[in-house]
């Protein structure tokens, strides 16, 4: 009986080795294994052997069970992998093609950097509003202290508006001619005429002047306009969100310096400088060696654009201030030149 | 303006290194814009904002640097010389008292022409002046020391010694001391003799009365011109002078009487026989204030403002560097600025001028907290928050976001035949090129488009712009507006592709999505009649709440080949931002319940009349079985072969399944025969 214990399992052992494929496999695995399976014939005899006999061939039997349950595992493990090696070389990808083309949309650098910086000072509780591009000479200049005869309202610099009949100039009786706001400082008194302090606004807008094109030059561009206006608004608050900007549109470690400036809507005026980013403030041919690039204007509001809105300068003050956007897109980005905002060649705005 | 560090030096003490003053003067808001090197000179470019026409001098920006470094100025003294007592050998009359406030004249006589010392012409040198002759040399090196322009005349060529201030007359010529003879309005201030105008005031001499070799007697003038005059006239003659730059800027009382004298003293001083003569000064403006008025300054406001406390004495010795005359009574201060600085007027002014001498950077950074009382209430506010939401809709889909001009050419609105009566112009354009403000957004994407074709090579590509149009109706109106392109290389877009549609569909699909995730529902697509630039029968408006939201189709070739982009074939949709925004609800979603019994399609083929829309279909087999039709799907439009002309062959997908029990295949064989009948008695369709 133990000779037959071995004898089978040697037979066992060739057969399973040298099994091709898992399905003859299974087969081998129910010709031992099954239950009208050798092996169980085997089992199914210890009881008409002597009792003396018994353990010892019961345990031979079962010793040859695990022993062919093995046999069987180990060979389907190298079946697998053999069928899977031959998988592989039948389909043997390259890799390193490339992969299908999916049309990603891009969203213009002006709208991204416009986005980002509302976005910014949102958390600050900055609303974002808008105001309209054709505007009035009293919302342009007299109501942000621009007074009658000053330079920037001369027709080199502000475009206005007539009607292409006859190019009978467009005016009303009482906010003067109409005009392309050439600022969006526009926002603030709109703002303002309509709603009561405080309040906490950013408005983003195209703006429009006479310059001739070049590479840094545009007759249209985009602003960003920021005014805040309570009880008790100080130069430090002013200074501390304009910080708080640039740290969050370039980089935390940005240093910025104010440097003092004019304009006729505050006072005091400020223009802000961040170093460098291009050279880190070592100095190069983007910052002109200074180590500083000029980014935005601001300023505590005039008591003379309150007065003229009809808020109460002796209770509120407030600050202000606008920045150009393609200015900083092209710091942020390191665009060269102004004139691919507007051209929009694809492979400029895929690149976003 | 140019300032030479060493001419500097003359009038203030510089105890610290070049590069240290130019950041000082800088963070002072006199923002030295380069460090430039002439003759081995060191000299700086600042910049001089508008509000301060004092600093555009020597002695200004000496007044500065005094004040930063804490120090004085040293004003080179002058000799005052009395008038004589003589009968006056010239006459002035100012006839236009409002554009000329204070006019005076000072009569040299017995001066001898000469080129100038080495000193003088070195520094007008150093300004890029040319050198003339000492007495022209003098009264320039005047005004770049005082600020103050002057003028000089040969005193023998005034005809009629007679000085008169005047509006020239309509046709009026002068040549000028440059040789280009300039045509005169009646709006323009000249200075004249009895016979003609001898000067255009406060802009260029005439040639008449120059100072030459000859001359034996000068006249030096220093008047107060009207800034505004002077720039209207130099504009419009396109001419602007080291004088008429600052006259613009508005000229002080202070300096015009020292810089007349000064120069006096240093033509009497160049030529040992001149002796100065007769001293004229008239005025006929009672309103030039020789005082300023005076400030009250609250010392709690200066610190309220900045958030930053300043000791008093500094304060103080602050506003006296700069010339304010200062007394402290209790709170506050009662503060006389000098004539010279006509910018401060009102406490916020001096706070401005305390904090930038004592130094911004001293003023801390606080970030304010976010109020919760902020315009709430106000929804436009949203406006920017929505064309957010649209803008990434269609990033998302796979467009390109543009943004073109919104100033357009009449040429490029008479492409799309646009009536151009009563648009929108710039009436001062800088080119006909954009000379109209857009009422459609059609050409200057079409520009757009033809540019990148141009430059590019891609057969396929999608853009979209989110922008504004203008028009002109009873008042100025502006609408906001989507515009989407989808521009195919005709070569790889067949003509079949393009009889069946596929750009548009397409495009529709794109349309389909954007607005399901926008929660737009329910838009419809209309036929209509097309506006010129679509294509007949590919054109449909989009039907919103039974307006019109939008519209579709192809562009037609002849408009294609006038923006020279005949080589694609290319669809547009054009949106109405407006109502899009009035209407979306993009985070208003209710889920509906995912139906758990199992869903059965029967595929349907039949063919059908040309000119039935599938939505009319769709709809009856919705109609037909409300409660177990879930979706239609449609798979295939075919025409051509084995189909008759004036038909269509067309194959949907109808899911069948009920949101209460599991469908049986007879129960669905039952409900899809019914479908088929109904099609076949209302359309009178053939299967397939």
């Amino acid at each position: 009986m133990i000779k037959e214990i071995e004898k089978l399992n040697k037979e066992a052992q060739n057969s399973i080795s040298s099994c091709k494929n898992l399905n003859e496999l299974q087969e081998l695995k129910v010709t031992y294994l099954g239950k009208k399976g050798r092996i169980t014939n085997i089992l199914k005899t210890i009881g008409k052997l002597p009792a003396k006999q018994r353990p010892k061939i019961g345990q031979k039997a079962n010793e040859l069970k695990n022993k062919i349950s093995s046999y069987i595992n180990s060979h389907k493990k190298l079946l697998e992998n053999t069928k899977q090696e031959k998988i592989k070389e039948e389909i043997n990808l390259d890799i390193t093609l490339p992969g299908d083309k999916i049309p990603a949309g891009s969203k213009h650098p002006i709208s991204k950097i416009t986005e980002d910086i509302c976005e910014i000072l949102s958390p600050l509780g900055f609303k974002t509003v808008l105001g309209p591009e054709m505007e009035t000479e009293y919302h342009n200049f007299e109501a942000l202290n621009i007074p009658t005869e000053h330079p920037s309202r001369d027709v080199f610099d502000t475009f206005y508006l007539g009607n292409s009949k006859n190019a009978k100039v467009l005016e009303t009786n009482k906010t003067g001619k109409w005009l392309l706001r050439s600022q969006t400082s526009t926002v603030q008194i709109r703002i303002m005429e309509n709603y009561s302090p405080p309040l906490k606004i950013v408005a983003p807008g195209k703006v429009y002047r006479p310059d001739t094109p070049d590479a840094s030059h545009s007759f249209m561009f985009h602003q960003i306009e920021g005014l805040m206006v309570d009880k008790n608004v100080t130069f430090s608050q002013l200074k501390g969100t304009l910080l708080f900007l640039a740290q969050e549109l370039f980089t935390p470690d940005i240093k910025v310096r104010f440097r003092p400036h004019f304009f006729p809507f505050t006072e005091p005026s400020v223009e802000m400088d961040i170093s460098c980013i291009i050279c880190q403030g070592k100095g190069c041919r983007v910052c002109s060696n200074t180590g500083w690039l000029e980014i935005l204007g601001a300023g505590m509001v005039d008591p003379n654009v309150f007065k003229t809105v009809g808020y109460n300068h002796n209770k509120y003050t407030g600050f202000a201030f606008g920045m150009g956007v393609e200015r900083l897109a092209m710091l942020k980005y390191g665009i060269e030149d102004i004139r691919l905002f507007t051209e929009n060649d694809i492979r400029f705005l895929k690149q976003f | 303006m140019k300032f030479p560090v060493n001419w500097l030096k003359e009038y203030v003490k510089i105890p610290i290194s070049i590069d240290k003053l130019s950041y000082k003067l800088t963070m002072a808001g006199l923002e030295v814009v380069s460090i430039i090197k002439k003759n081995k000179e060191p000299i700086f470019d600042i910049e001089i904002t508008p509000n301060r026409p004092d600093l555009l001098s020597l002695i200004g920006v000496a007044r500065e640097i005094a004040a930063l470094l804490e120090t004085h100025v040293k004003i080179p003294q002058t000799k005052h010389f009395n008038s004589s007592k003589n009968k006056p050998l010239l006459s002035i009359e100012i006839k236009n008292n409002a554009k000329c406030r204070l006019y005076t004249a000072k009569l040299i006589k017995n001066v001898k022409i000469h080129n100038s010392p080495a000193w003088l012409k070195n520094k007008l040198d150093l300004m890029d002046i040319r050198n003339v002759n000492n007495v022209v040399d003098i009264t320039n090196f005047c005004l770049f020391e005082t600020g103050h322009p002057l003028h000089a005349f040969d005193y023998d060529k005034i005809a009629g010694k007679k000085i008169i201030i005047r509006h020239a007359k309509s046709n009026e010529t002068i040549i000028t001391i440059d040789g280009k003879k300039r045509k005169l309005t009646n709006q323009d201030l000249v200075i004249a003799d009895k016979e003609k105008p001898i000067a255009i005031a406060g802009i260029i001499g005439g040639k008449n009365t120059e100072v030459t070799n000859k001359t034996k007697n000068v006249v030096i003038e220093s008047a107060y011109f009207d800034p505004i005059s002077i720039r209207k006239t130099a504009r419009r003659l396109n001419i602007t002078t080291e004088s008429s730059y600052r006259f613009e800027r508005g000229t002080s009382l202070d300096m015009l009487n020292y810089s007349s004298e000064r120069a006096t003293n240093l033509i009497v001083d160049s030529t040992k026989t001149a002796e100065p003569d007769i001293f004229i000064k008239k005025s006929y403006n009672k309103k030039i204030s020789t005082a300023s008025k005076t400030i009250k300054l609250n010392l709690k406001k200066i610190e309220k403002y900045l958030d930053l406390k300043i000791d008093r004495n500094k304060i103080i010795s602050i506003l006296k560097s700069m010339q304010v005359k200062c007394k402290l009574q209790k709170d506050f201060i009662k503060a006389i600025p000098p004539i010279s600085r006509q910018d401060l007027t009102r406490d916020v002014d001096l706070i401005e001028e305390i904090a930038r001498i004592y130094g911004y950077e001293k003023v801390s950074s606080a970030i304010p907290k976010p109020s919760d009382k902020n315009l709430h209430e106000v929804n436009q506010l949203s406006v920017f928050k929505k064309n957010k939401i649209v803008r990434s809709t269609f990033i998302n889909l796979g467009l390109n976001e543009i943004i073109s001009y919104s100033l357009i050419s009449k040429k490029d609105l008479k492409k799309i035949k646009y009536e151009i009566e009563n648009v929108i112009q710039v009436n001062n354009p800088l080119s006909i090129e954009q000379e109209i403000l857009r009422p459609n957004m059609i050409p200057s994407l079409l520009k757009i488009i033809s540019s990148n074709i141009k430059n590019n090579n891609e057969n396929y590509f999608r853009l979209f712009e989110i922008g504004k149009t203008y028009y002109l109706k009873n008042n100025l109106a502006e609408k906001n507006e989507i515009i989407i392109a989808i521009c195919q290389l005709q070569e790889t877009n067949s003509m079949k592709d393009f009889k069946q549609g596929k750009l548009f569909y397409n495009l529709k699909g794109i349309l389909q999505t954007a607005f399901k995730k926008l929660g737009i529902s329910n838009i419809s697509y209309k036929a209509a009649i097309p506006q010129y630039i679509y294509y007949p029968g590919t054109f449909a408006e989009l039907i919103f709440k039974n307006k019109k939201i939008g519209t579709i189709g192809y562009v037609l070739e002849k408009v294609c080949e006038d923006f020279d982009i005949s080589s694609y074939r290319l669809v547009l949709a054009n949106l109405n931002l407006d109502m899009i925004n009035k209407y979306m609800k993009p985070y208003e979603y209710m889920y509906k319940k995912i139906i758990k019994y199992p869903a059965s399609y029967r595929d349907i083929s039949f063919i059908i009349d040309k000119n039935i829309y599938s939505s009319k279909i769709e709809n009856l087999i919705y109609e037909t079985e409300k409660n177990t039709v879930s979706n239609i799907e449609f798979l295939d439009q075919y025409t051509g072969k084995q189909i008759p002309l004036d038909k269509k062959s067309l194959t949907y997908r109808i899911t069948y399944q009920a949101t209460d029990r599991t469908l049986e295949d007879n129960e669905i064989n039952k409900i899809h025969q019914k479908i088929i009948n109904k099609l076949k008695t209302n359309f009178n369709i053939q299967l397939r």
